[in-house]
């Protein structure tokens, strides 16, 4: 079998189908998140004291955080949505003999993100 | 050579074959056929047409051609296909190029050597391993059907091996055991007649297996028969780190 001809991948396979493209972006995702992660614990550092604080808060009304908020949004949003779309697959939920369908396995993720987000919105208006 | 002596009427279409012959050749190349176009063709008809009007060198496998033996896939313009299952229709007038399976050593034209894959399922003993000797005399083994809703999605795999294709982790690293294998040991740990579960769960479990998988989802989008291996190996993650949290928590409980 040694002159079977062997095709090797390209470098930048993710580029070569749609949905290798896709999967690359999802997991590109995670960076944004980390980095996201920098400006919380910038966050919990200036609250020690009432200027640094300010310094903070004077952060972030520049348009370079508002420019990093946007994005991060844009990239948590795509983070979430597409690990909830893809929870059905991990959970297998049977009712009696018959799988439950996948789009409710979803759907319920959904229902609760939309559940949660708006009781932080309550609390964070309510304060 | 790879012009028709035949003359077609009507309209045609163009299908840009990969061919390998490693008895004349030692690098592929391409053959351009124009093809008769037909409403109700498949991809695998336009081939059948050029093997018996235009070129019988062609190399290429098939069989049942109705999306049950597994033995016609080839990529389609770059998309993994069974091609008894792809109409010209859906691609014409564009060009059509058809190309061995991905991932896979190619031994002539459009036909793959899929040893590795065989060698996969022998390694996972994708068959009914029984719990323990039994007599015809015994009876058959019985099963509830909540039993069978367990595995019976899986059951629908034909091997045809278009998400070997799809997965980008085994045409980097072909030690990963794959979508299919990977599947179908699933499907055989969930049986409740077998009795290899904790010998497959070994290998399930271990780098080769679904922790090498990415979830990337493509296997179960190109599937013909919705088997959802995707499915079934992130199933198999959740079910391994169940195992090893028990394992942790209560050592004295079973393996």
């Amino acid at each position: 079998m040694s002159k079977d001809y062997i095709r090797p991948m390209p470098k930048r396979w993710w580029t070569t189908r749609p949905g290798w493209a896709k999967f690359m972006l999802r997991e590109w995702t995670a960076l944004p998140v980390a980095i996201y992660c920098g400006v919380l614990i910038a966050m919990a550092a200036a609250a020690r004291s009432e200027a640094s604080w300010q310094g903070f808060c004077d952060w972030l009304e520049t348009p370079l955080s508002m420019i990093l908020h946007v994005i991060v949004l844009a990239f948590a949003l795509l983070h979430t949505v597409t690990w909830f779309a893809a929870a059905p697959k991990a959970i297998r939920v049977f009712r009696g003999d018959e799988q439950v369908p996948e789009a409710l396995v979803a759907g319920g993720h959904f229902a609760a993100w939309v559940v949660v987000s708006a009781g932080f919105a309550l609390l964070v208006v309510g304060l | 050579m790879a012009s028709s002596a035949t003359k077609i009427e009507g309209k045609t279409v163009t299908l840009e074959i990969f061919r390998y012959q490693p008895d004349d050749e030692t690098e592929p190349r391409y053959d351009t056929f124009e093809v008769p176009y037909r409403e109700d063709w498949v991809v695998l008809d336009a081939i059948n047409w050029i093997k018996d009007e235009v070129d019988g060198s062609l190399s290429y496998r098939w069989s049942c051609r109705m999306g049950v033996c597994g033995s016609c896939g080839m990529m389609v313009n770059g998309e993994p296909k069974l091609t008894c299952a792809v109409f010209l229709r859906d691609y014409y007038p564009k060009p059509m190029r058809i190309e061995p399976l991905e991932h896979f050593p190619v031994t002539r034209d459009l036909v793959i050597n899929m040893d590795d894959f065989m060698g996969k399922m022998e390694k996972l003993q994708t068959w009914i391993v029984p719990k323990e000797p039994r007599t015809i005399e015994e009876g058959e083994y019985r099963q509830t059907p909540r039993q069978l809703a367990d595995y019976k999605q899986y059951t629908m795999c034909i091997n045809c091996m278009l998400c070997y294709s799809a997965c980008p982790v085994y045409g980097l690293d072909s030690s990963f055991l794959g979508p299919a294998a990977l599947t179908l040991g699933r499907r055989y740990s969930l049986d409740s007649r077998d009795g290899a579960k904790d010998e497959r769960a070994e290998l399930i479990q271990s780098d080769e297996g679904v922790w090498s998988c990415t979830f990337v989802g493509e296997c179960s989008r190109v599937c013909p028969k919705n088997v959802d291996p995707a499915g079934a190996i992130q199933a198999g993650k959740v079910e391994g780190t169940v195992d090893m949290m028990k394992s942790m928590l209560m050592p004295w409980g079973r393996k």
